[in-house]
């Protein structure tokens, strides 16, 4: 009985959880004057013009159009490169910021060295504080390393970042010492232990970290915007703000084409992912 | 197990295949995009801006004619009794044209001179009375017979003058003679009528010589002054060049169109192409050797009016409240290729014929105007070019 109540719960909230991604691709089919009859009338409760009828929340386009797609991926060239601007800056910090916390991880989880927990812990408080209060000084150091307006100002940083570092390194703590210790008796080098046993067991670890990490940047605002001034560089997260209300139409359609990689990511590494969101101790 | 381990492998297989569906979408739409928002774009076919002179043009025909023309009518009113010459036939000054009827004058002479010999009868019997008033040595008859042979005398020398006179008139009015060497144009009299009211005999000119008239559009007569030197090709049988200068410019405000000028409209004072007023030129043909009138030549114009300019088509060219522009194509350099805009310019328009505008401001050399497109384009229209 609880199993169903809970089903029933947990429906109702999938339901709510998918109803803005639904409705973005529905409205990504739709003519923009449909999408206006749907919008304009939001926040009354009554359609005076239809007589005095609820609101009707289309979810079905009358007339398919792919007129919004044609729009943003063959008239205006913007989109496209916006995308792989987007793609330039996010799969470097990605490839990046894994190769790194891997490596920084698998010292702190498994290696034994003078102040360790320490540093790490020093390590930590960057990840706590936001990116708004280290904005000041990470201006200053991507404007004296001359790297403003370049892809540098946000890849360098991306790499760097703690939260791979943190995220790897609960995950690998949890890999039972009895297998480093092991490998060790067999003669197992640092470096085979990393690669040869740690690496392949925290292949959930990673693929959360990749998924994380790809949202995150993906959905990057703040970096963008400051660092990087020529529109032409400027990655699809700051392409909805170009977008008015006369082309909301355009705003489906290129938030539907924006969050497509990241579901498909999702898709693919779901199961590593939720293992992996799991060991780390990172949920929600 | 092996069960879900083969659906969660076909689920991701389905996974990879759609996402490099969806990236082989966009890297094709990418590498594609230029060419397929060309297509999609109105075509625009541009002319370049040429530096040059504005030559008017003018191309038309017309007819030559004698300078001066004489109308010669019948002086007495009196019936045709022969035609001398023939039409087109060459006269020299003092040569009879025409021969006229003078019976009836005959017959008016005839009848003074009968008046005159009564006179004279009269006479004889006046001075007879005379004489018998002397022999009677009658005063009074003397001086009344005396003064009535006075006035009979009078009377004669008024008759006789008339008779010269009627007999001067006709031998003056039996005949037209030429006043002056020329060529006979037309005839309009005929053997055995009076006078038909036209002229009995047109005479032309030959010391005047012949000159040519044409409809030009005033835009070009504004170029030519009088004494102007114009080369004539003289059409026909015979092919030769005649050399006109420039006797008399008269604006027609009433516009026919001139020669082969289009359209127009009655544009009056207005700039540039359309304006049809023209202005009647006459041309007097230099050397009129061998001409008779009548002959058809053909005149070839081409006068430069201001300095050098850009040259445009007038198809380029656009007018509106604002005053005339044209558009260009502007380039927008891009990361992802070049993007062209129409981009309005306005200008200046120097001067115009029927097919090139002369711009004085707005425009350089060599610059691209669009002169035709695929569909309307206005200012800031992204097109293919």
């Amino acid at each position: 009985m609880s199993k169903l109540v809970l089903t029933i719960w947990l429906g109702v909230m999938a339901a709510i959880m998918l109803v803005p991604i639904v409705l973005t691709f529905t409205n990504s089919l739709m003519m923009e004057r449909e999408i206006g009859l749907n919008y304009d009338l939001i926040g009354q409760m009554t359609d005076a013009a239809a007589g005095g009828k609820f609101v009707n929340l289309k979810v079905l386009p009358d007339w398919l159009s792919l007129e919004q797609y044609l729009h943003i991926l063959v008239l205006a060239p913007k989109f496209l490169r916006m995308f792989w601007n987007s793609a330039a800056l996010v799969v470097p910090i990605i490839a990046g910021q894994t190769a790194v916390a891997a490596l920084a991880a698998y010292a702190f989880a498994k290696l034994r060295f003078f102040g360790r927990d320490k540093l790490f812990l020093l390590y930590l408080m960057t990840m706590l504080m936001p990116f708004q209060v280290t904005l000041v000084p990470n201006y200053m150091v991507v404007d004296k390393l001359g790297l403003m307006n370049s892809g540098a100002a946000i890849i360098l940083p991306g790499i760097f970042g703690a939260f791979g570092v943190f995220m790897l390194r609960q995950f690998m703590a949890h890999i039972p010492f009895a297998y480093t210790e092991a490998a060790k008796i067999d003669g197992a080098g640092s470096w085979t232990i990393f690669a040869r046993i740690i690496l392949p067991l925290a292949k959930p670890g990673l693929a959360a970290l990749t998924v994380l990490l790809f949202v995150d940047y993906w959905n990057m605002i703040e970096q963008p915007i400051i660092f990087l001034q020529d529109a032409s560089m400027q990655p699809l997260s700051l392409y909805l703000a170009y977008i008015d209300k006369e082309a909301r139409g355009i705003g489906f359609a290129a938030s539907a084409l924006y969050m497509t990689p990241m579901v498909l990511l999702f898709l693919y590494a779901e199961s590593y992912f939720i293992e992996g969101v799991q060991l780390s101790g990172i949920k929600g | 197990m092996d069960l879900d381990e083969t659906a969660a492998q076909s689920r991701k297989r389905k996974i990879r295949r759609f996402a490099a569906l969806f990236f082989g979408l966009l890297i094709v739409l990418t590498l594609t995009g230029n060419t397929l928002q060309a297509l999609t774009l109105p075509k625009v076919y541009t002319a370049q801006a040429n530096r040059g002179e504005l030559a008017h043009a003018f191309k038309g025909t017309g007819t030559v004619v004698p300078a001066e023309m004489k109308e010669l009518a019948n002086p007495a009113g009196w019936k045709v009794a022969h035609v001398l010459v023939k039409q087109g036939e060459r006269v020299s000054k003092g040569q009879t044209l025409v021969q006229y009827d003078d019976s009836e004058a005959k017959q008016q002479l005839a009848e003074a001179q009968s008046a005159l010999k009564k006179l004279q009868l009269s006479m004889e019997g006046l001075e007879h009375s005379y004489i018998l008033a002397v022999t009677d040595g009658d005063e009074s008859a003397k001086l009344s017979a005396k003064l009535a042979i006075e006035t009979a005398k009078l009377d004669i020398a008024d008759q006789k003058q008339r008779i010269q006179f009627q007999q001067a008139g006709r031998a003056e009015n039996q005949r037209l003679t030429a006043p002056f060497d020329g060529v006979v144009a037309a005839i309009g009299a005929t053997e055995g009528l009076g006078s038909s009211g036209a002229p009995d005999i047109q005479l032309t000119n030959a010391a005047k010589g012949f000159q040519v008239e044409m409809l030009i559009p005033s835009t070009i007569a504004e170029l030519l002054s009088e004494g102007d030197l114009l080369e004539l090709q003289l059409t026909g049988e015979e092919q030769r060049m005649l050399e006109g200068r420039v006797a008399a410019m008269k604006s027609d405000s009433l516009g026919g169109n001139a020669g082969d000028l289009g359209g127009g409209g009655a544009g009056a004072g207005g700039q540039g192409q359309g304006a049809v007023s023209s202005t009647l030129l006459t041309l007097a043909v230099v050397d009129g050797k061998g001409l008779k009138g009548g002959e058809r030549v053909e005149l070839n114009l081409s006068k430069v009016k201001s300095a050098a300019a850009i040259l445009i088509p007038n198809d380029a060219v656009h007018k509106d409240v604002d005053g005339a522009y044209v558009y260009t194509v502007e380039e927008h350099q891009g990361p992802l290729g070049n993007a062209y805009y129409v981009a309005r310019t306005p200008i200046e328009i120097a001067d115009a014929n029927e097919t090139t505008t002369a711009v004085s401001q707005g425009l350089f050399d060599q610059q691209n105007v669009i002169v035709n497109s695929s569909e309307p384009v206005i200012d800031g229209v992204r097109v293919r070019y």
